[in-house]
């Protein structure tokens, strides 16, 4: 293994994530900006074979350095000017009672990145596309390889993004000919910044425990080092939903351009995000017309929130694609040509629900995580609906549009099958949930009773309880007897 | 009341005992997730099971190695395949891929599975072809099954090719 290589590539991805987190003036404390500057990095980079080809420049070592070294440095162009940094919180240590979980979450993690530089990619639908196109683009030093003088009839994944393949390019020639180990640099920054943006909300014990239970669901972990879209798509949706429900509370127009451009790199992953995308505008609408904002403010907003999906959509799709694969994409070929029969969309919807969430299969993929959420769900309906907070809130709309959306996308996309497809891309409501079930009234209620036990704080039963020390207040004192 | 009389070393054991009781708390939530059925299994069988110890691995950390203890005994006998292909013909050699019924009704003695040809080309460099193929007519050599065992063979003649070609078809659904 090349570890000069990984460094660099590392070091790269650092650097032109936290030029665009500087660019869209995003505040974070410090360990946040890290993560996330890893996390955007990854997919920033892979634009780098892209040009690369686009120049018809041939694809090896030296094309593929100067490459990734002038994205980052024009990425990284934002750090040149200054920047008032705000006063934000800083990472406090681990509590005692956090370290069984950490060991659990850093030994997984190991156990995750060993499998990822050990294990080579395994999944067909890499194996027949971005992983074979990358195998022989690093073979032939070109990406329009003699890959496509095959038979190719039983796979369309070379139809995919280029993000995978030219991920898989550039670490095969820079750091290891498996690749895949990009995917550890994201998965790993992604679990870390998700606990520190949940130890945020809720108690450090509960936070711990509720990043521990998400990294053990069992297919979300073995997508953490097997390569394929779902995992990164995931990763950005997520953090799209995140910066959005920061906008929706602080309407700073930064974080709204922020989040589509993360909507915008989940599109990219997978292009048919950009539907689900189109889906949370009436949650905008909604919000603002209840505030009496104008339309027109609506529409912009609205505008915003698409604009970086669409553009990536399309630079995907007739720019990558198109200038990639020599063979030509039909997409009106792909979509169910009878749409106006919604029996195909009713059977996909409960196919999803009984045949993959609540079944036997969706033990083996998600074990009890969505069991624990909807119990969770349904006890916060019942006794704490007063404490759902706004975060809760976005969450549960983004869980909405993941649920109807994805069978939506099936009954759309007729290769979009139920236990491929539809499986992995019900992970991108997982952090969802687990952004739900920390912010819900429960672990609220919980963290403050967890916070007030352990610093032993005793509320005086005035304030618990007010009502009854009202009405014991006026009693008078016994006249005393002669 | 209380809490202002207490001396600031007992209020700091106490403060200690809850965070050890908190400890407690965590170590029994993780010893309880990991005694339902679905973690245990997970976590015991498919991340520290005995066919995915580091320790084995680490001794083991060449290429073709890790290839083959992931793809198991086709990806050897892939890699076989290309090695005779290769040295008989080793320019343009299109191989003819029995379907899967075909394999499985001649009851292989190993557990060898068949894969599709862009898969096949990522495995061995080598165009593979199956029944449905439009390059069909350029097979010179089938993947096919002799005494129970995998090999490959030389289809010298078109009648050799479209015979074979026929037997694949029935299986083909």
């Amino acid at each position: 293994m090349n570890f000069a290589g990984l460094l660099f590539l590392i070091f790269s991805h650092f650097f032109s994530g936290k030029g665009i987190l500087r660019l869209f003036r995003i505040q974070l404390p410090v360990f946040q900006q890290v993560c996330l500057s890893l996390m955007i990095g990854v997919p920033i980079i892979s634009f780098a074979p892209c040009f690369v080809q686009l120049l018809a420049l041939p694809i090896v070592m030296n094309t593929m350095i100067v490459s990734t070294g002038i994205v980052t440095l024009v990425c990284s162009l934002p750090l040149l000017f200054p920047f008032r940094k705000p006063r934000l919180l800083t990472f406090t240590m681990p509590k005692l009672y956090e370290v069984p979980f950490l060991v659990i979450i850093v030994g997984l993690l190991i156990i995750s990145a060993w499998r990822a530089w050990y294990l080579p990619p395994t999944a067909r639908d890499v194996l027949s596309g971005p992983e074979l196109l990358a195998e022989y683009a690093v073979k032939e030093k070109n990406m329009i390889s003699s890959v496509f003088t095959i038979d190719l009839r039983t796979t369309n994944n070379y139809f995919k993004s280029p993000y995978l393949t030219c991920l898989q390019i550039l670490y095969k020639i820079l750091v290891c000919p498996f690749g895949q180990l990009w995917l550890t640099v994201l998965s790993t920054s992604f679990v870390c910044w998700l606990y520190v943006v949940i130890r945020e909300k809720c108690h450090p014990l509960l936070s711990a425990f509720i990043v521990f239970f998400f990294l053990i669901t069992p297919d979300i972990y073995s997508y953490s080092f097997i390569i394929l879209y779902d995992y990164s798509n995931m990763v950005f949706f997520f953090c799209g939903f995140y910066f959005l429900s920061r906008f929706l509370t602080s309407q700073k127009i930064n974080e709204l351009i922020f989040a589509s451009l993360l909507f915008g790199l989940a599109t990219y992953i997978r292009t048919e995000t950009l539907v689900l995308v189109a889906f949370i505008i009436p949650l905008l609408f909604f919000y603002f017309y209840k505030r009496k904002a104008s339309l027109l403010d609506i529409g912009k907003y609205s505008a915003i929130l698409l604009s970086f999906s669409s553009v990536l959509y399309f630079v995907c799709i007739y720019v990558f694609v198109k200038k990639f694969v020599i063979i030509p994409l039909d997409i009106k070929s792909q979509v169910n040509p009878n749409l106006l029969d919604l029996s195909v969309l009713v059977q996909r919807f409960l196919d999803m629900n009984f045949g993959l969430i609540f079944s036997a299969a969706g033990l083996g993929t998600f074990a009890y995580f969505i069991y624990f959420f909807s119990i969770l769900f349904f006890v916060d309906l019942i006794f704490f609906r007063k404490r759902y907070n706004h975060e809760a809130r976005i969450a549960l709309y983004g869980i909405s549009v993941v649920y109807f959306g994805v069978p939506f996308l099936g009954y759309l996309l007729p290769l979009f099958d139920l236990g491929n497809t539809t499986k992995r891309a019900l992970f991108k409501a997982v952090p969802l949930l687990v952004w739900y079930i920390s912010n819900g009234g429960l672990f609220s209620f919980l963290s403050e009773r967890i916070n007030n036990y352990e610093q032993g704080i005793i509320k005086p039963k005035s304030e618990a309880t007010p009502q009854k020390v009202a009405v014991k207040v006026p009693i008078a004192p016994k006249p005393k007897r002669k | 009341m209380f809490q202002h009389r207490i001396s600031i070393p007992v209020k700091a054991y106490l403060m200690f005992t809850r965070k050890i009781v908190l400890l407690a708390i965590s170590i029994l939530s993780i010893v309880f997730v990991f005694s339902t059925d679905a973690y245990h299994e997970w976590m015991f069988v498919k991340i520290l099971g005995p066919g995915f110890s580091i320790l084995d691995q680490i001794g083991n950390t060449e290429t073709e190695h890790r290839m083959a203890a992931r793809f198991g005994i086709s990806y050897s006998i892939y890699r076989n395949i290309r090695t005779t292909i290769t040295r008989m013909e080793p320019n343009n050699a299109t191989i003819l891929l029995p379907p899967k019924e075909y394999l499985k009704d001649r009851k292989l003695s190993v557990a060898f599975e068949i894969t599709e040809p862009a898969v096949f080309y990522y495995f061995t460099g080598l165009n593979g072809v199956d029944v449905n193929s439009p390059d069909l007519s350029r097979a010179g050599w089938a993947i096919d099954v002799i005494n129970r065992e995998v090999g490959v063979r030389k289809l010298a003649r078109k009648e050799e090719r479209d015979s074979l070609i026929a037997i694949f078809k029935k299986y083909q659904h």
